[in-house]
């Protein structure tokens, strides 16, 4: 049996950095890295619902009498959409600026549209979390290599940037593995799924807290 | 207690295998641009010493030229003024016609030795002149100069094929080698002066060897005003070069400079 920390993990991660946000009380980051906190939020918010759901409904977190998946169809394109805007804004190269934001939107539209009509409401929708996934670890790839050809002066430790990329990059890397899986072993989704997103939950944790020390990053220039 | 099943392990040890993999890159890119940022202050560090010694060198160099300068019109142009001057009020209390003759005779001369002196002076201070001749000529030029005060021999050779050095290392060379011929000159009581330039494939050699009473090299580089010494070296390191100062009271002194020949200095 999975502790529930860890199996929770997906909800009170985002909460924690979060809370972290509001502690910090410092209204510039709102304005630098509002759509980071929607997207923070959104994960919160979404997760919550999704992991509550069943046991509301049930004592088995997974059981086929439940079904949360329709709100992983709502969930993803809202979380999506906030780190796009977050890259755009982000971003300094103007060509992949616009040729990820771009991207971003036309895969933002289709997973709404495969919501209706190739993953469905009432399945899990892992190829659209897959090509989200595949998404933010090109544009977080195209950072990193940008850190390693373009001649950057600065220090990226102390860029807030670069650590949001990493946390970002870390989790998605293996959350493209797990939703890849799915489509692999779709037939044991529910049998393998609690296991795997625990595992899942490990690394978010890991990203997420790459992601809090961009956060306190930004906090500590955006004070001076 | 409830074991894995093989599809969750595969994709467990998959996802342990990403986040090792992604951790790695994140960790080479912190480390690629740290080491980026290390270089760069290495450079501009290295940069910041070169120019504060080539700034010192230039310095050090317009003091001599001017100490040069003083030297030449005290010794030489001054000397051969008040030898003009004494002619001159000769002419006044001359006896006779003919002894005036031969006093204006002597005052011509005396007049025309200044003028070529002062060319002289200003050829071998002039860098465009420096750099429009080349440095075998240079050194030419400057011996010639030096053997006029007739104090010792001078052996001037030159072995190998000559090569054009670019004009900044020129002067620096010329430069290097006039102040250790006027230490010489003023110090060293040789009564022999050997100078030759050696050009190899890769580098040209300058050898300046006396037989004089040579100095403590080691004490000279300690002292306050030894500085010219250190700064002779510090040249020596601005062309790419080196420079080697060896010296004792029976063997006189024997220096040798060593700079990079253009092709091959990259």
């Amino acid at each position: 049996m999975t502790p529930r920390i860890i199996a929770f993990a997906d909800s009170w991660v985002p909460f924690v950095v979060l809370i972290i946000v509001v502690i910090l009380n410092n209204k510039k980051l709102y304005k630098e890295l509002g759509f980071l906190f929607l997207y923070l939020l959104a994960q919160f918010v979404f997760n919550t619902w999704a992991n509550y759901l069943p046991y509301y409904y049930s004592d088995h977190r997974y059981s086929n009498t439940t079904n949360n998946y329709y709100i992983y169809h709502i969930g993803l394109p809202v979380a999506f959409l906030a780190l796009v805007y977050f890259f755009k804004v982000k971003q300094k190269d103007l060509f992949f600026s616009k040729a990820f934001f771009l991207a971003g939107l036309f895969l933002f539209f289709y997973f709404i549209f495969s919501s209706f009509f190739v993953q469905t409401i009432a399945t899990f929708n892992y190829i659209s979390y897959t090509i989200a996934s595949a998404y933010i670890l090109a544009v977080c790839i195209n950072y990193l290599q940008r850190i390693v050809h373009v001649d950057i002066e600065f220090d990226i430790l102390k860029s807030p940037v670069f650590w949001f990329v990493a946390g970002l990059f870390i989790y998605y890397s293996t959350s493209l593995v797990v939703f890849f899986s799915f489509s692999i072993f779709i037939k044991k989704l529910n049998e393998m799924g609690g296991t795997v997103w625990s595992v899942q939950n490990i690394m978010m944790m890991v990203g997420f807290a790459l992601i809090t020390k961009g956060i306190l990053c930004a906090h500590s220039q955006t004070k001076r | 207690m409830r074991t894995l099943s093989d599809e969750a392990l595969t994709v467990i040890v998959a996802i342990i295998t990403f986040f090792t993999l992604s951790s790695v890159i994140v960790l080479f890119v912190i480390a690629f641009q740290r080491r980026q940022i290390r270089f760069k202050q290495t450079t501009a560090q290295l940069q910041l010493d070169f120019e504060t010694t080539l700034i010192q060198s230039q310095l050090e160099m317009q003091e001599q030229t001017r100490l040069h300068i003083a030297e030449e019109l005290h010794d030489n142009i001054g000397a051969l003024s008040s030898l003009i001057k004494i002619n001159l009020n000769l002419l006044s209390v001359a006896p006779d016609e003919e002894r005036r003759t031969q006093v204006l005779k002597e005052s011509k001369e005396l007049v025309k030795t200044l003028i070529t002196d002062v060319k002289q002076l200003s050829i071998s201070l002039h860098t465009n002149r420096l750099t429009s001749i080349s440095i075998t000529e240079a050194f030419e030029f400057e011996i010639q100069r030096i053997q006029k005060l007739q104090l010792f021999t001078i052996n001037f050779q030159v072995e190998g094929e000559e090569v054009a050095l670019p004009n900044d290392k020129q002067i620096i060379l010329y430069r290097i080698c006039q102040e250790l011929l006027h230490n010489i000159v003023k110090h060293a009581q040789p009564t022999l002066v050997t100078v030759r330039l050696l050009f190899t494939k890769n580098q040209l050699q300058v050898f300046i060897d006396d037989d004089g009473v040579g100095f403590d090299v080691e004490a000279a580089k300690q002292k306050v005003n030894g500085s010219g010494l250190i700064n002779l070296y510090n040249r020596a390191k601005l062309m790419g070069g080196s420079l080697y100062l060896k010296s004792d009271s029976v063997n006189g002194t024997h220096c040798t400079i060593q700079i990079p020949l253009p092709p091959f200095e990259e």
